[in-house]
């Protein structure tokens, strides 16, 4: 029998005070070092954790590495902005524009060093280090050149085995442990405890796998919404370091039921890091020449355009 | 092309797909002749309904009414486990053994061209039960030997997928928008299977940077029907991104 009265205890002794993890979008940047490993959450058009990202280029990070992120947007804000030397490649494809441009300009000068994975072979790295064993075997890479030709990964990238059970050829690959996981999330309460709805890609593996775990929300919310619907908790509070309350912190992607991505304003920031001289006017305008991410929703068109790209539950992105 | 690579999909079907024209083939099929066809993503979505004319893999119009939702890791290992029947892949270069090129073109460490990377291309095309590849025909799009084997067709003959521990079949069909193409039984390369009209050998033989084996006779390949142009127009495709009009 449940004893709804001793729950309710409970819960109302766990937060007297507000919580010490809730903090400004500086001050979780800050949580950031130069030289770190870090990864973001998001893929495709959905979920970029944006506002952190310029907070990143605002606080003049340096020499970091990206891993594992299938943000382009970000991965391309980030390395236009000079803040990576390193990156563990899974997907640039900004689907809309051929591979993110300032990335693969700066891989061409050889200003970032790359090491290159399958999808499936970094979620099952990060999966790794969320479950906390070294490796796990997988059967992606086999026969292709991703095993043949690295670089900042060589000689610790794989290994190949005999299955000690069976006898078939797996590759393992050891577990990925950034120092930081940036992710954006729809809401999570002030304990820290995160939720998502619609396809989550790796926020989960790659917030158990990291060091510290920096998650930005659209709202903060009360335990008790998280505690009506707790299948939705894709990160439990003692996985999260930081939270940060930033509306539309995904934006110009997507986030699945509460707003579409801006086209437009995702294919001028594309078309703007093809040249170096107008992706830094780019990144002057919508994040040096702002101090908060309210100042560069300003500029991307205010309430009017938001209210646009809001999902309202009449019409559906369509 | 999309019409074509459509047409490879049959009826209940697990169907991996990337964005671009191998998502409008797969709506298209959907939406004709394999309605109990089960696309998913992977972002994490699960038995995709078409809505709208989606721009990329994690598009919200993908996931919504979509069956499941989920993470990458549990979509990406149902191709690992075995489920999906059929991927469609594009790739920038695609060579005559049917691998393809989405890493670098030239050298790794210091490339001419640095290219998007594997995403789940890799896993698709070593995990699917089969593979249908989607390319211009162009001869640079279509070298000897690719730069950098991104995802593995046929690697270098008939027996090397075995030997390297891949389980899934390789790619069966190349179809480009001048024909559909097959790959020998037994030597595993690409072979030409039917011209689309108006497309003569002559012209394949040019634009193909190989030399692709040539049966003695060959098809054409059956143009659109109405029906199928109706979809792809009306309800794929309706702003035209995927599809020339």
């Amino acid at each position: 029998m449940i004893d709804s009265g001793a729950c309710m205890l409970v819960l109302k002794k766990m937060n007297p005070t507000r919580s010490e993890k809730i903090k400004t979008v500086a001050e979780a940047a800050r949580l950031i070092n130069d030289g770190d490993t870090v990864t973001f959450s998001g893929i495709s058009l959905s979920a970029h954790p944006v506002a952190l990202a310029h907070e990143i280029i605002r606080q003049r990070k340096r020499n970091l590495e990206i891993a594992g992120s299938g943000a382009w947007h970000v991965n391309n804000l980030l390395a236009g902005a000079g803040c990576v030397d390193r990156m563990i490649v899974v997907a640039d494809s900004t689907e809309i524009g051929g591979v993110a441009p300032a990335v693969r300009r700066a891989v061409e000068k050889g200003d970032i060093r790359v090491e290159d994975y399958s999808y499936f072979a970094v979620a099952s790295r990060f999966m790794a280090a969320a479950i906390g064993v070294p490796f796990l075997p997988t059967k992606s890479m086999l026969g292709s050149d991703m095993l043949r030709k690295t670089w900042l990964e060589e000689g610790k990238k794989f290994r190949i085995m005999k299955c000690p059970f069976s006898g078939e050829k797996v590759l393992l690959v050891p577990a990925l442990k950034p120092d930081v996981a940036i992710i954006h999330a729809h809401y999570a309460d002030e304990d820290g405890n995160v939720q998502m709805v619609g396809p989550t890609a790796l926020a989960d593996e790659q917030s158990r796998a990291s060091a510290k775990v920096v998650v930005t929300v659209e709202k903060l919310v009360r335990r008790d919404a998280i505690s009506n619907r707790p299948e939705l908790t894709i990160i439990p509070s003692f996985v999260v370091d930081a939270i940060v309350e930033v509306p539309y912190g995904a934006h110009p992607t997507a986030l699945y039921a509460y707003y579409d991505y801006d086209i437009d304003h995702l294919r001028y920031a594309l078309e703007q890091s093809r040249d170096e001289e107008k992706f830094e006017a780019y990144l002057d305008e919508f994040v040096y020449g702002v101090d908060s991410h309210r100042g560069y929703l300003k500029c991307v068109g205010g309430s009017k355009k938001l209210s646009e790209l809001r999902v309202n539950s009449r019409r559906r992105n369509s | 092309m999309v019409v074509a690579a459509a047409r490879e999909i049959v009826d209940r079907n697990v169907v991996f797909v990337g964005v671009g024209i191998p998502l409008a083939a797969a709506y298209l099929a959907k939406l004709s002749h394999a309605p109990r066809a089960k696309i998913l993503f992977e972002s994490g979505i699960i038995d995709s309904i078409p809505s709208g004319t989606p721009m990329g893999i994690a598009d919200p119009r993908l996931a919504y009414k979509c069956a499941k939702s989920c993470g990458l890791f549990y979509a990406l290992s149902i191709l690992q486990r075995g489920y999906v029947d059929i991927s469609l892949l594009g790739g920038a270069e695609v060579d005559k053994y049917g691998n393809i090129n989405s890493t670098v073109i030239g050298d790794y460490r210091r490339p001419t061209i640095r290219l998007p990377g594997s995403g789940g291309a890799n896993d698709a095309a070593s995990h699917s039960k089969r593979t249908v590849i989607l390319v211009p025909h162009e001869k640079y799009r279509l070298p000897e030997r690719v730069s950098f084997i991104t995802s593995p067709g046929h690697i270098h003959g008939p027996n090397d997928r075995k030997e390297a521990g891949l389980e899934g079949g390789g790619p069966s069909r190349v179809i480009t928008d001048l024909a559909v193409i097959g790959f020998h039984r037994r030597r595993k390369m690409m072979r030409l299977q039917s011209l689309h009209p108006g497309v003569s050998i002559r012209e394949i033989k040019e634009k193909t940077g190989f030399e692709i084996s040539i049966p003695d006779r060959i098809r054409t390949t059956e143009p659109p029907t109405v029906e199928e142009l109706r979809v792809l127009r009306s309800q794929v495709d309706r702003d035209g991104i995927y599809t020339k009009r």
